[in-house]
């Protein structure tokens, strides 16, 4: 071989090892780039997530819930490049309530519903449907999420036969991810999202992020619940304290003096303060008018009824010395005052000073019980009928109701009370009633009225105990001087 | 590739509550702190070390406090500032009104909490957190801080 | 964490009160009426099952001392029962386990009343 020819040689080996080594360095610098283009992605995600996790976390909660969740469902959605999801969280009888949804989110329980072809607008009523259903602990994928508390990827959704198959393209779920929301040992909801955007199934590093971004909105959620306990309880307060201002304002501060008789009487407000209420009235010179009642509603509500109750009996009984015309003119004028499920019943006696004539109507309200100064005498209750006022039945109210009269001998005692003093129960859930209730009047009857309702306040409270008391007790007492 | 740790056990987040000037509010701030504390994984018994140290001080306050508060519906405000910070839980207790004569803790060898509350309640809370401080006049109030390592 | 609910249930010469929920500074007056009824008729021997009790103040547990006392100087005691371990660390804590008798079970409580 000349040494042209060699050289050549060379010259083409040289060339093409250089053209092989510019390929491999070209290749592999191509590969390090998409490895580091990945690499920046992923970071870029992570930072992004960072972000995102730092502004779901609200400090003093000043946004509410619906809001809150809206806020950690975009970011899941960002953070996971998901094309639609939702946030369900435990609500009424333990059931899971869609709180925020975002894009097409599928049905993933339920039944399929034939409607969807003839809607207008199909993503609308596909939300609507969604929104419509509470899944129940161990429905579907959501429910058993929400009860094992573990989270769920299903890569491949079309294959794996928890996953609903719609026809319509646009209800194809190709993968999902579905992580609990939980703080400490307890799950109160569910965090899904569906589609990859790019078309490409959700992986592991998905869920990872995915979980994270939902234990730190649990968080949130849980606090945001204990403030709305707080303020639900303050609120509650409050209307109790408002109630029970509305009440002292309208029981009467001194009970007037009748000559010939004494009068006494005691209220002893419930927990949840009811609408007890008594009075006493001065009808004419010789007519005295006392009323007790008792208002179905509680709180506000039922003082607010109280007050007109006590207003509108206050302007009837003047100069009116029949107890039943009284009461079927308040029940008459109260007639659109009253909710559907209220009601009063009322005890009003009308005392004639000159006769001692006790005249009552009762209108569904507890019997009053009268003591004989003679003790050989025994208790007499008094039993008249009528129905309760504000029941609606106007024309059998009046047609009912009837006067009763009784005279008071001298120390003879009259006492009516309301249902929370014999209903009143201790903490073995047994009542007081009426026995006690009698037994406690006759002994301290000679006595006095005071003696009377101080006697009857102090044994029913000892009865109770700790015991709690959802009804007001009120007494009143009246008794002719000996 | 692992998330960073700040993902993990993510801190900086404030709760901040407000409640009424009343006794019966007191389980609500105790579940508060019970949590916050539960969450940054703080033991059992730590976190119940706490849990008392705070009711002992809301008692303390609404005891002082009592007289210009009118019932569970009434006047008056706590706010609650519960944070992780590092390795420690803060608690923040800070009314509003004059300012409290905190005074010394009860002898260890003879309170039982009868006689002297305040004292006793003072005693407790020195027992359970580790740094304890009172300053008056911040913009949220006067304010008793309670710190507790996890 | 609710309010504390008690319930008596009277075991021949003494009571043994269950309670569940939280006592503190504001539920515990409940339980002291209650003590203070049962001192009242003269029940000296108490055992308060705390199964149910997820706190209780330091408030309270000096009250419950105060009770103690008390009836011992009748014969009887107060005793607690079913301490969860993060309660009995909070009265170890405090000293407390050596002035109030605690027991594990109910059924020791109740036996250790001597006669």
């Amino acid at each position: 071989m000349n040494t042209d020819a060699a050289l050549c040689l060379v010259l083409a080996v040289l060339f093409l090892a250089l053209a092989g080594m510019l390929i491999i360095l070209f290749v592999r610098n191509r590969r390090l780039r998409v490895l580091r283009d990945a690499m920046l992605q992923e970071k870029e995600v992570i930072y992004s997530f960072v972000h995102d996790v730092s502004e779901v976390f609200i400090g003093d909660g000043s946004a509410d819930m619906d809001q809150l969740l809206k806020r950690v469902l975009f970011y899941a959605l960002r953070t996971a490049k998901a094309g639609a999801g939702a946030i369900y969280l435990r609500g009424e009888g333990n059931k899971l309530e869609p709180r925020a949804i975002t894009g097409i989110f599928p049905p993933l329980s339920g039944r399929p519903d034939p409607g969807i072809d003839r809607a207008v607008s199909k993503s609308q009523h596909v939300e609507e449907m969604v929104r419509r259903h509470a899944v129940s602990l161990g429905e579907g994928l959501i429910g058993t999420v929400a009860d094992l508390g573990t989270a769920e990827l299903i890569a491949d959704a079309e294959r794996d036969v928890r996953v609903p198959a719609y026809a319509e393209d646009f209800l194809k779920i190709r993968s999902l991810v579905l992580v609990p929301m939980r703080f400490q040992q307890e799950v109160m909801g569910v965090l899904a999202v569906v589609n990859r955007v790019d078309g490409a199934p959700f992986i592991q590093a998905d869920l990872n992020l995915l979980q994270a971004l939902a234990d730190q909105a649990s968080v949130s959620v849980h606090f945001f619940r204990l403030r709305e306990a707080l303020d639900a309880k303050q609120r509650l307060d409050r209307d109790l304290e408002i109630a029970r201002k509305i009440q002292s304002l309208l029981l009467p501060k001194h009970l007037p003096r009748i000559s010939g008789f004494e009068v006494a009487a005691s209220n002893l407000p419930a927990l949840e303060v009811g609408g007890d209420y008594y009075d006493v009235i001065q009808i004419d010179d010789i007519h005295w008018g006392i009323a007790i009642a008792d208002v179905s509603g509680k709180g506000i509500s039922g003082a607010i009824m109280m007050a007109i109750c006590r207003s509108i009996l206050r302007s009837t009984a003047v100069g009116q010395t029949s107890p039943a015309e009284v009461l079927r003119a308040v029940n008459r004028l109260m007639r659109s005052d009253f909710a559907e499920d209220m009601f009063v019943s009322m005890l009003y006696m009308v005392l004639n000073t000159q006769t001692s004539r006790l005249t009552l109507a009762r209108a569904g309200h507890e019997r009053p019980v009268l003591f004989h100064a003679d003790a050989a005498r025994a208790a007499e209750i008094l039993d008249s009928p009528g129905l309760a006022v504000g029941l609606g039945l106007h024309e059998q109210f009046d047609r009912i109701l009837q006067d009763c009269s009784v005279v008071l001998g001298p120390g003879d005692v009259l006492v009516a009370c309301t249902d929370g003093i014999t209903e009143a129960m201790n903490a073995r859930q047994e009542e007081w009633g009426v026995d006690n209730f009698l037994e406690a009047v006759s002994s301290s009857a000679c006595e006095g009225a005071h003696s009377v309702i101080n006697n009857l306040q102090q044994r029913v409270v000892r009865f109770i105990g700790d015991a709690p008391q959802y009804d007001d007790m009120t007494l009143i007492a009246l008794r002719k001087l000996p | 590739m692992g998330l960073p740790s700040e993902i993990h056990s993510p801190s900086g987040g404030v709760v901040i509550l407000h409640t009424p000037l009343h006794g019966s509010y007191a389980r609500i701030i105790r579940q508060a702190i019970v949590d916050t504390c539960v969450h940054a994984g703080m033991s059992e018994f730590k976190t119940a070390q706490m849990e008392m140290a705070a009711d002992e001080a809301s008692s303390i306050i609404y005891a002082a406090r009592a007289a210009s508060s009118q019932g569970a519906g009434g006047q008056g405000n706590l706010t609650l500032r519960l944070y992780q910070e590092d390795k420690q839980v803060v608690v923040e207790i800070c009314h509003g009104g004059d300012p409290i004569e905190v005074g010394a803790p009860a002898d260890p060898k003879t309170w039982y909490g009868e006689e002297d509350p305040a004292a006793a309640g003072l005693f407790v809370i020195q027992q359970f957190v580790d740094e304890l401080s009172y300053r008056t006049g911040t913009p949220l109030g006067h304010c008793l801080r309670m710190i507790k390592k996890i | 964490m609710k309010e504390c609910v008690i319930q008596r249930e009277e075991n021949g010469q003494l009571d043994i009160l269950h309670l569940d929920g939280s006592l503190d500074a504001y539920s515990f007056p409940r339980l002291e009426t209650a003590l203070n009824q049962l001192r009242e008729n003269s029940r000296n021997r108490v055992v308060l099952d705390c199964e149910g009790l997820d706190y209780i103040s330091s408030a309270a547990l000096g009250a419950l001392i105060g009770f103690a006392r008390r009836a011992r100087e009748q014969n009887g005691d107060l005793k607690l029962a079913k301490l969860s371990a993060k309660i009995y660390n909070i009265v170890e804590l405090l000293g407390f386990h050596k002035i109030l008798e605690i027991h594990p079970e109910v059924g020791q409580a109740v036996s250790s009343f001597a006669g």
